[in-house]
């Protein structure tokens, strides 16, 4: 008689999935710490592809015009070993990577938010394949770049050939960007942003072009921390100060010069970004780092170009980040070396090491959690880095009010130290950078179906359509003008309501707390970029607010963008954003042929291919 | 008869879409300096013979200095096509950018990129045919423009027989002074050597990897057989889609190119006297903001006499700001430019508003008439100052 192989008496679904991957990518070798086994949600009716819930890999080379065979993960034959083992010339290897690492960062989000990552809504036809889901591309095409294209609510993952380097490597390689952990990381990071905060892929300012590059190339970073044997070498061979751009040899060369490899002197791997990518363009060297250059206040006012802008925010997140690890592990230090002596590098006890290991782990995901859960705190629009730590600080204090290990004492510290300064805050104390919070609620007559959001939102989360979503923003909207310039709207312009997220979060006091954040918008349209010559291009200048909205229906943050308001906030916006369109029209290498326009020039392929 | 006073004398000759200056200082004996000489080979009107052969007459064969800009076509093709009749000319030093100096490493690298990508991309749309482009034409006529000046180039950086009058200038090196010029001096505003301006001179990294279909930088076999399959799941307007955005914007590329090469452009200030001169060869945003952005650059900008406009008078190479900054009914302004071969070039909002500033003191090289030649605008009345000749115009201005 024939049983059931998959009986699920028998066997309890299980939680995770096992998958390989490269720590970095495959520059560091085969390495026993660049070889990486990674957990994943497990999805029952994971198709080929892998096609599961919320991703689909597709894997069409739009260069070459032809498919390559999507892996079947639920085949026992890479059931039983763990996922496939990393390999370069097996594309299926590079489908099961790109599909783990994205699966980790969502599940990093997840974690971090409470809450289901959604993404941002697509225009694309019924008849699309995996619709509603993040389509994933791992070789989409010849080119060296990786993006996210919204419009096709895809990620694209560029190969190319590298750039022959003598000193690198004599033949000139194929290179895959789907093979950078670090790549897919930040690729991941854009996709997920937009569908928390889907503005923030228009530019507004410098800020707010290097916002998303800054913020990806965080969590990119940060995700470093949690490879155990990466961490554990480079604790060992830096003595500790894991954030030191070089490790110390195996062993030491005679005479200064190394003769093999194990004397060489290596480049950190924790604190650098996609090397292979960096070294494949003949940089010599990875394509970004977490630290840079000393902190200098001036450097806001100077620096303009969005990577290297969003490298400062980075820079920023970064000193905090080492600077609580050191602080926390000197104990540890006192205790292991009580008479002083200098840490040997490659000589700390076993011991010593797994506990800075578990130390670092343990503060990257802290500071990761501060930095995801401040999105829902950010304004709806036109992010400044001064919104930035403003939305850190008043999240952070709502779940931990004492900062006992110095967090955010530590982020304010090192914002400040590159001249982030927030708009309209009088000093860096927490009282001053939380936002302000909102008093009252609108009278019941007005918006009586304030209350009812909850009730509304649970329903559309079961039953996603959108007329529900429409009835929910009618709901929300329609009849409260005089509430609506209360908490800083004007109004002069349409209402519309962008997105309505729940929020759970554990109270210091262990209980839990839930809350909706809703984001509103307004816009005036077509603004000219020149008043005096309309021709030359328009944008949409955009305001609103974010709302935290209790369960009793009251709003206890109301995070503003003015279109208006007083003191003229609103019209000073305007202009600081037509000034930025003019600086951008006018340094736009394509200028003298072809008219600018935001839109198209100002989006993130544009921005890589530098136009 | 009368003592001759002394002044200078810029004379603008009428070659096409293109650039070529005369500069004639001094009372009675006059000194000459030639700041560049081209046509584009898609704006040519067929004047530059007679270009040459006046110009050997205005300057009896004697220049004090000859100024190339950059290494655009359309401002050194000259230098080329009448190499023989130059090395004929007494000549006292060639001026040429930094980014032009072969004994350079940084100008080596600079070169060897932009030479790398205007060939891949020559390739790449020659190969997909006009239709795949929206800007095919002004697209090639911009590349054209930076592959045809490799004889020029070489003639030049010969110095004309004699390789000792070629000089690379820097932005910020000291003042320069020319022998048998007294009263003249002359300010290097740009190309700056700071590495945060080589970036606007340097391609887009990502397009050294630019393929052409069938180049051998394509790489169709990126995996073995086995694992490839011409089946799945997306229908041909998805697929479509996808192509679109995996074709390379070859057009958009060339502009790119174009503006980085321009951004190399020698920017002088010259001093003569009492009187400023300011000649920014084709200088586009990231160039002019090299210098600017300097304290003393309003002040600069206060005191110019005479404005050379950059670029054809195209959207980018004059910033709002300097056209502000000029010094408002004091300044006179010639325009090297022709309708042909660029729909967008000049633009005319940028041309009134320097009309404006400058108190109508303002002339276009295409208002002198050639037959079959495109028409530029007809001046009822020359702005005080200027003359004009059969194939020129001359601004003169007293010291």
């Amino acid at each position: 008689m024939a049983t059931k192989r998959n009986d699920s008496r028998l066997y309890p679904v299980p939680e995770e999935r096992v998958l390989k991957v490269y720590a970095f990518d495959p520059s560091r070798g085969r390495r026993f710490e660049n070889y990486l086994s990674i957990h994943v949600p497990y999805e029952s009716g994971l198709q080929p592809g892998p096609i599961g819930e919320k991703v689909a890999v597709i894997d069409y080379d739009a260069t070459n015009r032809r498919y390559y065979l999507p892996v079947d993960l639920d085949d026992p034959a890479i059931l039983a070993r763990g996922g496939l083992d990393p390999s370069e010339s097996n594309p299926q290897f590079h489908q099961q990577m790109v599909y783990a690492v994205v699966m980790e960062t969502v599940k990093r989000f997840e974690y971090s938010l409470g809450r289901q990552v959604k993404w941002a809504p697509c225009p694309y036809p019924k008849d699309t394949p995996a619709r509603g889901r993040l389509r994933i591309f791992p070789h989409g095409m010849q080119m060296a770049n990786a993006f996210y294209d919204p419009s096709q609510r895809s990620l694209f993952f560029g190969y190319f050939a590298s750039s022959p380097d003598p000193t690198i490597s004599p033949v000139s390689q194929p290179v895959f960007t789907c093979l950078s952990h670090d790549i897919i990381v930040h690729e991941t990071t854009h996709a997920i942003i937009d569908g928390i905060r889907r503005r923030y892929k228009e530019h507004s300012s410098p800020d707010s072009a290097a916002f998303h590059e800054g913020f990806a190339d965080i969590m990119a970073l940060l995700q470093h921390f949690s490879f155990k044997e990466t961490l554990l070498d480079t604790i060992q061979r830096t003595g500790g100060l894991i954030h030191r751009s070089q490790l110390t040899p195996y062993a030491k060369a005679e005479g200064g010069t190394p003769l093999v490899r194990a004397e060489a002197t290596e480049s950190n791997p924790i604190v650098e970004l996609a090397r292979e990518f960096g070294y494949a363009m003949g940089n010599r060297k990875a394509l970004r780092e977490a630290i840079g250059t000393p902190a200098n206040p001036e450097d806001m006012e100077r620096v303009t170009e969005p990577h290297a802008r969003g490298a400062l925010f980075v820079a920023a997140v970064f000193d905090a980040f080492f600077s609580v690890y050191i602080h926390r592990t000197r104990d540890l230090f006192r205790i292991a070396y009580p008479d002083g002596r200098t840490v040997v590098p490659n000589y700390l006890h076993a011991d010593l090491a797994n506990r800075l290991a578990d130390e670092a782990t343990k503060t990257a995901a802290r500071i990761q959690n501060i930095c995801i859960r401040a999105l829902d705190y950010c304004p709806p629009v036109d992010i400044q880095f001064g919104d930035f730590l403003r939305a850190l600080v008043t999240a952070d204090r709502e779940v931990s009010p004492s900062d006992g290990a110095g967090y955010r004492a530590a982020l304010i510290d090192s914002f400040r130290a590159r001249g982030i300064h927030p708009e309209g805050v009088s000093s860096y104390s927490e009282e001053s950078l939380s936002w302000p919070k909102f008093s009252g609620k609108g009278p019941e007559a007005e918006n009586p179906s304030f209350l009812r959001i909850w009730d509304d939102l649970h329903e559309l989360e079961s039953h996603p359509d959108t007329e529900r979503q429409g009835r929910l923003f009618v709901n929300l909207w329609s009849k409260s003008t005089r509430f609506g310039k209360k908490i800083g709207l004007s109004p002069e312009y349409r209402t519309y309501v962008q997105s309505a997220n729940m929020l759970h979060r554990v109270q210091p006091d262990g209980s839990l707390q839930r809350q909706v954040v809703v984001e509103v918008i307004q816009t005036q349209q077509d603004v000219p970029i020149f008043p005096d010559e309309p021709a030359r291009g328009t944008f949409d200048f955009r305001g609103g607010a974010t709302l935290l909205i209790s369960r009793q229906g009251e709003v206890r943050y109301s995070i503003v963008k003015p279109m208006d308001g007083h003191k003229g906030e609103g019209q000073k916006r305007l202009e600081r954003q037509r000034d930025y369109f003019q600086t951008m029209a006018s340094s736009s290498a394509l200028a003298p042929y072809v008219a600018f326009d935001p839109k198209t020039h100002l989006s993130y392929c544009a921005i890589h291919r530098g136009y | 008869m009368p003592e001759k006073k002394n002044e200078i004398r810029i004379r603008m000759y009428r070659v096409g879409f293109g650039d070529c200056f005369l500069l004639s200082l001094g009372a009675a004996e006059k000194q000459h300096i030639l700041v560049d000489f081209g046509v584009h080979q898609s704006g040519k009107i067929g004047t530059l013979d007679r270009v040459m052969s006046q110009i050997e007459q205005d300057t009896g064969k004697r220049l004090a200095l000859i100024v190339a800009s950059h290494a655009h076509a359309d401002h050194v093709s000259g230098f080329a096509d009448y190499a023989d009749r130059f090395t004929q000319f007494d000549i006292g030093e060639v001026w040429l950018p930094w980014t032009e100096n072969l004994e350079d490493d940084d100008a080596k690298a600079l070169r060897k990129q932009q030479l790398a990508l205007c060939e891949a991309l020559q390739m790449h749309l020659a190969v997909s045919g006009p239709k795949a482009y929206a800007n095919y034409a002004a697209a090639m006529a911009t590349l054209m423009n930076l592959s045809d000046d490799a004889p020029a180039m070489v003639a030049l950086r010969e110095g004309f027989g004699d390789r000792d009058r070629v000089k690379y200038l820097t932005a910020g090196e000291p003042p320069r002074r020319l022998a048998g010029i007294p009263g003249l001096s002359i300010d290097v505003l740009a190309p700056s050597r700071e590495s945060k301006f080589l970036g606007r001179m340097t391609p887009p990294a990502e397009q050294r990897f630019l393929t052409a279909r069938g180049s051998s930088t394509t790489m169709p076999d990126l995996f073995e057989r086995q694992w490839v399959s011409e089946t799945g799941l997306l229908g041909a307007r998805q697929k479509s889609a996808l192509h679109e955005l995996a074709a390379v914007p070859a057009d958009l590329l060339a502009f790119t190119l174009d503006n980085v090469m321009n951004n190399t452009s020698l920017v002088l200030l010259f001093h003569y006297h009492q009187k400023t001169l300011l000649f920014p060869g084709d200088a586009q945003w990231g160039n002019w903001q090299s210098w600017i952005t300097q304290d003393d650059a309003k002040d600069i900008l206060a005191e110019v006499d005479f404005l050379k406009v950059a670029h054809h008078g195209s959207h980018n190479a004059t910033p709002r700001d300097v056209v502000s900054w000029l010094p408002k009914n004091k300044f006179a302004v010639m325009v090297p430019t022709q309708e042909e071969p660029f729909d967008s070039i000049p633009r005319m909002p940028l041309l009134r508003s320097l009309e404006t500033q400058s108190g109508r003191a303002l002339v276009r090289s295409d208002s002198i008439v050639v037959p079959k030649a495109p028409k530029g605008p007809k001046l009822a009345k020359l702005p005080k100052g200027f003359k004009r000749g059969e194939l020129w115009f001359d601004c003169t201005i007293k010291v």
